[in-house]
Parts: C-alpha cells; structure tokens; sequence
C-alpha cells in the first residue's frame, strides 16, 4: 500500500463481491418493501424503512458471509430498524392484544376469495409477533427455518405464531360484522 | 380460550394441495408491491451504489 493513500485500495475480488451484493440487494427490494409494508401498515414509511435497510446493509457488507442467507441477513436488519423505531414511536402500531384474543374465539372462518386490501387491513389488526411471521412465511416465502432466524426464535415458535395468525386472519376477514363489533367494543 | 398449538394449518408454505384464500392473499401482498414501480428514492441509493462500484474499479488491484 502507497504510504500517501488514505485507505487501501479494493482488490478485484472485493469489487466483485460488491457487484453481487449490490445486485442481491436490488433483487429484495420488492421482498424488503412487502414486509416493512405489511410490518408498519404505512407505505411512505415503509419504504423509508426499506430505503434505510438499503443503506445500512450496504454499509454493513464487509459483516455479511458470502454464501450464508442473505434474505435472512436483510430482514434482520430491517426487522431491528422497525422495532427500534417502534419503541421511539408507540403510536406507528395499533394492535390490541385484547381486541385479538377475542377475535380468536369468534365464528370460525368460512372458505372463499379474499382481496388483497382487505388482507393488508387486517394484517394491522394482529399482534406484531403473528403478522412478521405471516408476512415472512406467506407474503414473501421464507422457510419456518429462516422465519426462525430472522426473528430469534424456535422453529416451534414460529409454527404456532403462523397458526394463530392464520386462524386470526382468516376470522378478521370473514367475519368483518364481528370483527368491526369487537374492535369497538374493545 | 384455548391455547394454539402447532396444526396442520401451521403448514402454509407447504399447502399446495388445497386452494387455500389466506395463503394466497398474502401472496398478492407481495406480488402487488413487486408489480409496483420502483419509487425514485430507491433507484438514487441504487445509483450512489452503482457510481462508489464504478470509481472504485479504476483504483481496484488486480
């Protein structure tokens, strides 16, 4: 290294590494900003999350170990950045526990098409630790096993929070008459 | 109420046999932000990206 040069000069294979991060991230951008959607509720600040996650990953590359999950790696840093944010701003979530333990046991759900807005809206009405793992798992496709890694939890964990949110979901879009009664009420 | 345990429903990533509306729904969740256009905000930082790659090939050891 030149003793006039500030820092060192990237070899060809470290250019080349962030070719291929750089077209990984691009690639996961739609992934990035359907969780961060589906996480806050909120499209402008969904994909300010989604651009900061840009940003951070990329500044955090050198961290990254090619060849291990980077849709995982992603997530978790956009998972930590909306929780953060989330502790700082208590009003970005409106989910009440209450409101969905009561939804749990109403009529259960009867089986036809649903609309994706509708989804979405009742999507915000479920506890955060269902709706990450049904974004995760069947918005954007992720393994039990990668849900599990992205959140820090069991991978029994992440099968009942799938099957609570389901159930939860299914019962919020099915059933809007009681749903909307028990929202209010609550 | 009950306690949820793991169930057969628990298994959506590996339902394809039957219709299932929820699993699909949240599919569309993904396929309707995929189909979007890529907002302006993201394709500046893919171009800040894209231009440190370019000026630092120039300096890049072989």
């Amino acid at each position: 290294m030149n003793a006039h040069s500030p820092k060192p000069e990237p070899s060809a294979e470290a250019l080349a590494a962030d070719e291929v991060f750089r077209d990984q991230l691009v690639a996961l951008i739609p992934a990035l900003r359907t969780f961060a959607r589906g996480l806050c509720g909120w499209r402008d600040m969904a994909d300010d999350m989604a651009q900061d996650a840009l940003v951070r990953g990329w500044a955090a590359r050198a961290s990254f170990t090619p060849g291990t999950n980077f849709r995982a790696w992603m997530f978790m840093i956009l998972r930590n950045q909306f929780y953060t944010t989330l502790r700082k701003d208590k009003r970005m979530t409106s989910w009440d526990p209450e409101v969905a333990e009561r939804v749990l046991v109403e009529a259960p759900a009867q089986q036809h098409s649903i609309h994706v807005t509708d989804v979405a809206k009742a999507l915000q009405k479920l506890p955060l630790e269902q709706r990450e793992v049904l974004l995760l798992i069947g918005a954007n496709g992720a393994s039990y096993e990668e849900a599990a890694e992205i959140i820090g939890v069991a991978i029994g964990t992440i099968k009942s929070r799938l099957a609570r949110g389901r159930k939860a979901l299914a019962l919020l879009i099915d059933g809007p008459a009681d749903v909307d009664q028990v929202t209010r009420v609550a | 109420m009950a306690k949820d345990t793991p169930s057969k429903e628990a298994k959506m990533p590996h339902a394809e046999t039957a219709f299932d509306p929820v699993a699909a729904a949240l599919k569309q969740l993904h396929q309707a932000v995929a189909s979007e256009a890529l907002p302006d905000d993201f394709l500046r930082i893919l171009d800040e990206i894209d231009a440190k790659i370019a000026s630092a090939k120039p300096a890049a050891k072989k």
